[in-house]
Parts: C-alpha cells; structure tokens; sequence
C-alpha cells in the first residue's frame, strides 16, 4: 500500500490511481510540472481524461495497461507558458494501485537535439568541439576534432596530452596560458595555433574556448577549426604582399639609382622607340646640346639637336637606327653639335633591347665623348682664346673666306675698320662684293694660284671700301682645308692706303720741297745771270764811255747807259714780282665764279680779240664757284688768252675754246687755241722758264708764262700744255680744291 | 813801239760773228773789237737762228775764224746753236766762245762737255767783256794758230 501523504510530498511528477484508473492523489512535483494541483476529482472519473491534452502516448498508455504490466515511453507537451516540454512516463501497478511516474526530460531531449546538430554543424563547418569537465578532469573531443588533429576516433584526449599537438614555443605557451586563463577567471580565448597532427601534419587552427559561468556543470566548453587554408593562404599572401612591397621598394629604389646613375654618368644614355623616336635622354646629353627634355623628347631622334652638323651625319643616324631596330648592334664614331654649335666626335653606339622573345622592342642608344677630345677641346678652346684674342687685337686685317662660295666666315677688327662694314653684313657679302669691279679678273688669277700652290702674295691689291672708295692693300692669300675638307682661305690684309697716302704725301713734299729747290737755283740764276748781264751791260758801256773821244758816239754810249739802267730797274722789277708770289704770305684768297672771271678776261682784251677776229667758245657751266687769289687769276687768264692770240697761227683766224671738268681734287680749266703751237721736244723744258722767248716777237718779254706758273704753283695747283706746231696749243690749268 | 811789238805779234782774226739778242752787248762788243783791232771783221746776229740762216747762205765762204755767242736767246739759244751748227759740217777750226754773264758752275760745265762733244773748240767767255780779255783771247787764238 503506497502512503499517499507520503506520495503528497513527493518532488518526482507522479499520479496514484485506483485500479479503476481513476485519480488518488498527485504528487507535489506533478504540480509543479504541471503549474497546477490536479484536483482529486469525484471518483468515477478516468484519469485519462484529466491528463493535460497533449500528453497523447501517455494517454494511450494508460488506457491500454493491465495490470502486471510496465509500460514506458515519452511523451510531450506544451507548457503553459508554450515550451515543448518533453517527459518520461513510467505505468505501473501495485497490488492497490497504478502508479504513473513522470520524468521531465526535456532537457535530457534538448541535449540530445543538441548533439545532433553540433554534429551536423561540425561535419558541414569542420568546426569541431571540446568539453573539459574541470572536476573530473575529463576532455572530451568531438569527432570533428578529432578528424583535424589526426587521431583515431576511439582516441582518448587528456588535457596534458592535448597541449602535446601544439607546435613548441610561441604557439604552445599561448595555448597553456589560454587554458590557464580560463580555468582561473573563466576568460574566453580565441586563438590562431599550429599544432602537429598525429601524422606529423602541421596545420592552423583556430582554437576557442570559454567557462560557462553559472552552468551546473563546471565546464570548458570549445571549437577547434581548420584553418590552415585560409590561414595559408592569408599568410601566402601576407607573403605575397610583403614581397610585393619589396619588390616595389626596391624598383623603386632601382629607378631611383637608375635615374641616378642614368643621369649622373658623363656618358649620354637616351631610349629610343623602333621608329627612332626619342623616349627618354639622359640630363648629360642635355647639358651638352644645351637644350631641354622637352625640346626632344618623342622627336625623331635625327631632327633633334645634336644631329643637325650635316645632313650626312643625320642620314647615316638614321640608317642605322633601321639597323638596330632589325636587332643589331651598331657602334660609330659619330659627329654631333654642342650648345656652342661646334661638331663634336663621340663614340657613339645603338643597342636592340631584346624581350623573352627575342623581339626588338626599343633601343638604347649611347654616346661618349671621346676623351683626348675632350682634353684636346680644352686645349683647343685656350689656344683658341688665344688666337682670337691675337686674330682680334692684330693691327693687320685678318679674314676667313670660303675659297669656293666666297662668304665670309671670320674677320678681325682690323679687317672691318679699314673696309667698314660690320661683321653682320660681312656675313652677308661674299668676297667678290667687296673687290672693285676692275680687280675682279686678277683676283680670279690669285684665287686660281692659290688654289694650285696653296698661297699667293703678298701682292698690292685693293678692297672696296663700304663708302666705294678704293682701299689699297697689302694681300697675302693662304689656303687651308678645314675638317669637312671644305677649303678656306685666310687673306693677311694690310691696308696702305695711309701708307700709300703718307706715301704720296711725301712724294709730294719731295716734290714741292724739289720744285722750290729749282725755283730757288732758278732764281738765284736769275739774280746772278740777269743782274749781272745789266751790270756787264754797264761796264762795258762804262769802259767804252772812257775810250770814245767822238763826243757823238759818247753821247749815243750815254743813250745806251739809260737803256741798259731801264732794263735792269725792270729786270729787278720782275724779280720782285716773282718774290712776292713765291713768299705768298698773307694773301688774300676769295670765292670767286669762274665764269664770271673768264667774261671779264675777254671783255679786257676785247680789242685784240676784235682786230685778230678771234672766235672765242666758252664751255663753262655758270655755277662753278673756285678759291683762288683773285688777281693771280686775272694775270693767269688774261696771260693765257693774249698768248692764244699773239701767237696765232698767220694761216687761219684765232680760236679759242675753253672747257671745264673735275678730277680727284682738282678743278681743271682747259683752253685750247689753234695757233702756230711750239715744238715742245725742244723747247718743252724752258717753256716756264723765265725769260724766254720762243718766236722771236719783238714785244715777247719771257716772263708772261714763268710768273702764270708761279701763280698757279703759289695757289697749290699746277698747268699742263700740249702742242703741236702749226696745230695750236692746249694749256691744262688745276685749281686745287682745298686751296 | 809797244803797240807796234803788239801787232807784229798779233795776227789778226779774219772775222769775228758777234751772236746775241741784247743790243747793248752787240753794240758793246763790237765797239770793243774795232778798239782793240783784233779783227777787221765783225759780223752780228739777234739770235742762233738768224746765224744759222747766214751760215746756211754762205755755204762755206768766208767762214769766221771766232764766233762770241750768247746763251740766252729767244727762237734758238746759244746751245741749241752749236748743235745745229755742228751739223752743218763746216770748218773745224772755228773757235765759239760762249759768252754769258752767268757765274753758274753749271754753265762753266756745260760748256766743257760742249768742248769735248764737237770737233771745234769751245771756250767760255765771262761777261762783261773787256779790251784786256779781248787782247787775251787774240794772243792765245794766234798761239793756237801756230
């Protein structure tokens, strides 16, 4: 007989029925399952149908058992706050009564839900699970986990063997203090190891764990996860990234050192495309032309700069830039331009760049000055400094010429000053302009001689002054192949044209100082044959004057006296004049019109020129204006014109005709008659000679043309005569123009 | 006596030419010759041209043993004389003094070189003339004659 009080009490969920199965009693955990005392109804009523609803096996079990039997199974239902509560039911008799004991084990079917599906999630994650139950020492794996660390499924896991799988130094000790932590402060961990597999695999896992505070059992709970692909690959390509970081460090520091080295080297370094477009030129090659990346750059690299010293050069450059885009390697000495324009040899090479395969696909391209240039440059520009400092400050003309095409290349300062043009319109002539017109053949002859011997000269030759004059010089021609083996001549010019000026000059001071050296023998003949002539004249007279007794004859001795002392007053007369010309000091010069004084000549001897029926033609412009000493020209015109007509000629009527015309500092006045002329092969010499007469006319004083001269030579000028006997006579007479 | 000695000595010129285009001297000389009788011929021309026309006319005849002629002449001059008279081929016993007031060295020379270029003798007479010189010139004339 079961104690119903005591079954009152009872904490297990359980029902007595009487074996009508009707209700006795429930115990107090039935109650509490159910929320609610199940109240002992009126008898008669089958417990079946006081039973929650949802407990339909129960049900069914109950109704079904007989007595002996014991009928187990779960059942379910739905609380009343809506949980699905699973339970156990246990029926059974007594001899008295049925028992039903329940059994709550809807955590006992979570756990087992649970299982399932962690089994599930590890198999589809590859997450497995650990449980340590720290009080009874006890590690569980999962079969997962077991999978990732390579054992057996029936393996037995400790924890002291566990901490065995994990890879020595860093990666164990963070697994023992992991563990450590977590037994103590209960602390989660998530950690990523390398453990050893029993096969000796090593691989990552992410390793969890965490306490589960409060839990009735005193439990780690954890996962541990494969990751070794990920984590591989992560590390591939934390790797991978690591390494493209330094890869691109360092092409970056190889393009700076490239950069560096391609700009810093003395050698030129340039890129060129197939094409032979220039990509890129190192700072060097830039510095050398004096030009920027940007006057170049994408060019044709034979239009750029450095190639413009011939177009040989630049056609050869481009051959063989078809050359090396065709794969081959070319070295030359090639000829490029400096930033002074100077051709420059350097040693110069095209290199294909090759890809993986074997395709050209661009083209370095190297130059290097040659060093005994560069060192022969140096000297060179000294000693050019210096040649051109000689060449500049030479005092004689020093010029370069092309021997074919004549241009000028180089002059001196010499050069320009004593022909007058600048340099810039030298450059601009060619020789031939600057030779006078009648020198053009004999320069031809000097240019041919030059050419055949190598030099000519010096010879006098002239240059053309820019103002047209002529400038006389002192020439010496040199030919000289410069480096194109073009040919040139150097011409040593000295201008003498002062030279030659200092020359005439004195010539004309010889002369001058000459002509009064005559004057004064002339003169002092003149004095002592004259003179004396008068003086013998009167001491014969005298001496005759003491012999002569006829008082007649003495009286007609007397006569003669008188004439002979008239004659010397007149001779000493004379000799005055001529003194006073040839002193001419203080005389007085004036402007005066040349027509104006010829006019006035003729109206003077009008009456000569009347009674002789003189034709008198003048061809003198009316504005012709001279400096002169008035009367000088008035005793030299008249002088010349009376003559004209005294000494005409007895066959035909006196003509005179007067022209006029300049020459280089003179004004010339020409007057031409058609008288008896003289024969000038005799008398030519004593023509201006002082007293001497040709015709032997009674009135001729021969002193008319001597005093004309010394007029005319007083007034810096000088006079000419042609004549031919029975022709007529032409006097030249110079008026000098700074007079 | 003096002057008869003189005489006997002295031969006297066959003629003398007086050549000179001054009157006075002309006047003068002859005067001096007729005085100093050393010859009984004078014969005076004005200048060489007028002389050269005698000369030519007389072809020969009664040729002057002395000729005195001036230098400076119009037409043709004492120089220009003796060139033209040398010519003519003529006697060269001719003597020609050349009779200048001149004292020009040049002159003196000139007529040196004159000597030695004709076959005559030429002399050179320095004005003003005088009895003295022209006794002078007859002596030495009639010392050359022997």
């Amino acid at each position: 007989m079961t104690n119903l009080p005591l079954v009152e009490h009872c904490p297990t969920p359980m029902a007595v029925l009487n074996k009508n199965k009707e209700l006795l009693i429930t115990s107090r955990g039935w109650n509490v399952l159910f929320k609610h005392p199940i109240k002992v109804p009126d008898k008669g009523v089958h417990f079946g149908e006081i039973l929650p609803p949802s407990l339909e096996q129960t049900r069914k079990a109950l109704l079904a058992f007989s007595t002996g039997q014991v009928l187990n199974g779960q059942d379910s239902y739905l609380s009343s706050q809506g949980d699905l509560k699973w339970i156990a039911y246990q029926i059974y008799d007594t001899p008295e009564q049925i028992v039903i004991n329940l059994q709550d084990i809807t955590h006992l079917k979570e756990h087992q839900n649970h299982q399932y599906f962690r089994n599930l999630l590890e198999k589809n994650a590859q997450v497995g699970s650990w449980q340590y139950d720290i009080e009874n020492d006890l590690l569980l794996w999962s079969a997962t986990t077991k999978s990732i660390y390579e054992v057996d499924q029936d393996y037995t896991p400790t924890l002291q063997d566990s901490f065995l799988f994990f890879k020595s130094g860093p990666h164990l000790d963070q697994a023992l203090e992991a563990i450590n932590q977590v037994l103590t402060t209960g602390d989660r961990f998530e950690l990523e190891l390398q453990i050893t597999t029993q096969s000796g695999k090593e691989k990552w896992i992410l390793f969890m764990g965490e306490k589960v505070q409060n839990h009735p059992y005193n439990t780690i709970y954890g996962t541990v996860q494969d990751i070794n692909k990920q984590k591989n690959t992560a590390l591939k390509i934390a790797l991978q990234e690591k390494q493209l970081k330094s890869t691109k460090r360092s092409m970056l520091e190889n393009k700076r050192l490239f950069t560096s080295i391609f700009n810093s080297t003395f050698q030129f370094t340039g890129f060129l495309n197939l094409k032979g477009r220039l990509i890129d030129v190192n700072e060097p090659a830039l510095q050398f032309a004096g030009v920027g990346i940007e006057d170049v750059q994408n060019k044709y690299f034979w239009d750029t700069y450095w190639w413009q010293s011939s177009k040989k050069e630049r056609r050869k450059l481009r051959k063989n830039i078809a050359k090396a885009a065709q794969g081959k390697f070319v070295r030359y000495e090639a000829k490029i331009l400096d930033k002074d324009l100077v051709p420059t040899y350097i040693d110069f090479s095209l290199k294909p760049v090759l890809d993986d395969n074997k395709r050209v696909i661009f083209l370095i391209s190297e130059g290097r000055l040659i060093q005994e240039m560069v060192e022969a440059r140096e000297k060179l520009s000294e000693s050019e400094k210096l040649h051109r400092m000689l060449l500049e400050h030479s005092p004689t003309g020093l010029v370069l010429n092309d021997a074919m095409s004549g241009e000028f290349i180089e002059m001196n300062g010499s050069f320009k000053r004593s022909i007058g043009y600048n340099e810039k319109e030298l450059h601009e002539l060619t020789h031939p302009d600057v030779i006078p017109k009648g020198d053009k053949t004999k320069e031809l002859r000097v240019l041919k001689a030059v050419l055949e011997d190598g030099i000519y000269g010096p010879y006098q030759g002239e240059y053309l002054h820019k103002s047209g004059a002529l400038v006389a010089s002192l020439i010496t021609r040199v030919l000289i192949t410069n480096h194109d083996g073009k040919k040139l001549i150097w011409s040593v010019v000295q201008d003498i044209t002062q030279l030659q000026e200092k020359e005439a000059e004195l010539l004309e001071l010889i002369n001058v100082a000459s002509e009064q050296n005559n004057r004064l023998l002339n003169f002092a003949h003149i004095v002592s044959h004259n003179l004396r002539s008068h003086a013998s004249n009167f001491s014969m007279l005298i001496e005759l004057l003491g012999i002569e007794e006829d008082i007649f004859k003495k009286a007609e001795i007397m006569e003669m006296l008188n004439t002979a002392s008239k004659n010397m007053l007149e001779t000493i007369a004379n000799l005055n004049e001529i003194i006073a010309i040839n002193t001419n000091l203080n005389i007085k010069t004036e402007v005066v019109n040349l027509r104006h004084q010829i006019d006035e000549a003729f109206t003077n001897i009008s009456e000569l020129t009347k009674s002789s029926f003189a034709e008198i033609e003048i061809n003198v412009p009316g504005d012709i204006q001279i400096n002169v000493v008035k009367a000088y020209l008035e005793s030299i015109l008249l002088n010349i014109f009376t003559n004209a007509i005294k000494y005409k000629s007895p066959k035909r009527y006196p003509k005179i005709t007067i022209d006029y015309q300049t020459t280089k500092g003179y004004a010339i006045l020409t007057i031409a008659d058609n008288g008896m002329g003289i024969d000038l092969e005799k008398h030519g010499h004593k023509l201006f000679g002082m007293y001497k007469t040709f015709h032997g006319n009674r009135d001729a004083r021969g002193i008319g043309l001597f005093i004309t001269k010394n007029q005319i030579e007083a007034m810096k000028g000088k006079i000419e005569v042609e004549s031919k006997v029975d022709h007529g006579t032409k006097f030249k007479i110079y008026f000098y123009e700074n007079y | 006596m003096a002057l008869n000695l003189k005489s006997i000595f002295m031969r006297t010129i066959n003629a003398i030419y007086l050549i000179d285009d001054d009157p006075i001297t002309l006047f003068s000389v002859k005067k001096l010759i007729e005085i100093t009788k050393i010859s009984d011929t004078v014969h005076c021309f004005h200048n060489g041209h007028e002389a050269l026309e005698f000369f030519n006319n007389l072809e020969n005849k009664n040729q002057p043993a002395l000729i005195l002629l001036d230098l400076n002449m119009p037409v043709v001059d004492g120089w220009e004389f003796m060139d033209a008279y040398s010519k003519l081929n003529l006697s060269t016993k001719i003597v020609i003094y050349v009779m200048t007031s001149s004292i020009n060295p040049s002159d003196a020379k000139k007529v040196k070189a004159y000597n030695k270029k004709f076959p005559f003798l030429v002399k050179h007479l320095i004005k003003p003339i005088n009895k003295d010189k022209l006794i002078a010139l007859a002596q030495e004339y009639a010392t050359n004659e022997l």
